[in-house]
């Protein structure tokens, strides 16, 4: 979430360039310079394909360009856009289920990343992943938004809309399951 | 020790993922290209919403004349009703003037009008 963060001058500013249709498109190039490598990582580790990331990132900034106007600076920036992903991400999913791992698939998939083109890590990091996917989207999210960008569990709740208490006790849950699957696994 | 930083210690927080060699060079280009151009704002209008303000008028005018209307019915006299009005009402084919008015009658309004005598003329005449 660091890399994520303006200033809050320059947010204000970028807010109000967003809000006139003369700046808008520049301010929009902004936006989506700052922000489009945060979010593809957001979207990448919830869909493990760099394809379908692609795609999810594209229509994310095609639907935040779209509902601009609906954008009333009530929520910083990029809360709006990872809130807009992650929606996009459990569209895509709900759409094409076979994405959705079944725990008992988590050493196929870890297999199919350890694989995969653009996947680099290790085979425990393939597990790691395996097991992430396995997950309920929202846990999915996260897991991830805590766990790699260790974003604040406040910050996650204006994004998740999900109460402080309930993000804990997924997110202990959720490392707790994957601990218990690597700890097959040595 | 947390069963996090457990976990942290185990597999780390490394990003394995990668993507095709200057894919984030190329991404906001891409992006901007594919975003569509914002419309102007057209407000459609109804038939009807663009002749309501004159409609409104018509019927205004239209209300006035009939306000008028009744208040001439109401200030204006009418004490003869209708069956009233049928008592005066009569048929002038049915009645000759000679039947009303006989030649006596006419001479002697003649005479009685004073007008043959002079003095009359004396005395408007007179300062």
């Amino acid at each position: 979430m660091t890399s994520l963060q303006l200033t809050i001058s320059e947010e204000k500013e970028l807010i109000e360039q967003l809000q006139h249709s003369a700046t808008q498109k520049k301010a929009f190039e902004r936006v989506v310079k700052t922000y489009s490598e945060p979010l593809y990582w957001q979207i990448r580790r919830m869909v493990p394909s760099h394809s379908d990331a692609d795609d999810i990132l594209q229509n994310t900034f095609l639907k935040a360009w779209t509902h601009l106007e609906q954008f009333r600076a009530e929520s910083k920036i990029s809360t709006w856009l990872y809130r807009i992903a992650y929606n996009e991400s459990v569209t895509f999913l709900k759409k094409n289920k076979n994405n959705m791992t079944p725990s008992d698939d988590i050493d196929r998939l870890a297999g199919q990343l350890e694989g995969d083109a653009y996947f680099d890590g290790n085979e425990m990091q393939a597990h790691l992943q395996a097991a992430v996917a396995s997950l309920p989207p929202k846990q999915r999210m996260i897991f991830n938004l805590k766990y790699y960008d260790e974003m604040k569990y406040s910050q996650i709740s204006d994004v998740l809309g999900t109460t402080i208490g309930t993000l804990k006790a997924s997110y202990h849950q959720a490392v707790k399951k994957i601990k218990l699957h690597l700890e097959k696994l040595e | 020790m947390g069963i996090e930083e457990e976990l942290k210690q185990m597999v780390g927080t490394d990003n394995p993922f990668k993507t095709p060699e200057g894919y984030f060079e190329n991404l906001s280009s891409q992006v901007m290209s594919k975003l569509p151009e914002k419309k102007t704002n057209v407000i459609h209008i109804s038939r009807w919403q663009s002749i309501k303000p004159w409609a409104y008028m018509a019927a205004m005018f239209v209300g006035a004349a009939l306000m008028i209307q009744l208040g001439r019915g109401v200030f204006t006299p009418n004490t003869v009703t209708q069956s009233e009005s049928d008592l005066f009402a009569f048929d002038s084919n049915e009645l000759v003037l000679d039947d009303i008015i006989s030649d006596q009658d006419i001479d002697s309004s003649l005479n009685d009008s004073f007008m043959g005598d002079y003095s009359l003329y004396e005395l408007v005449a007179s300062d």
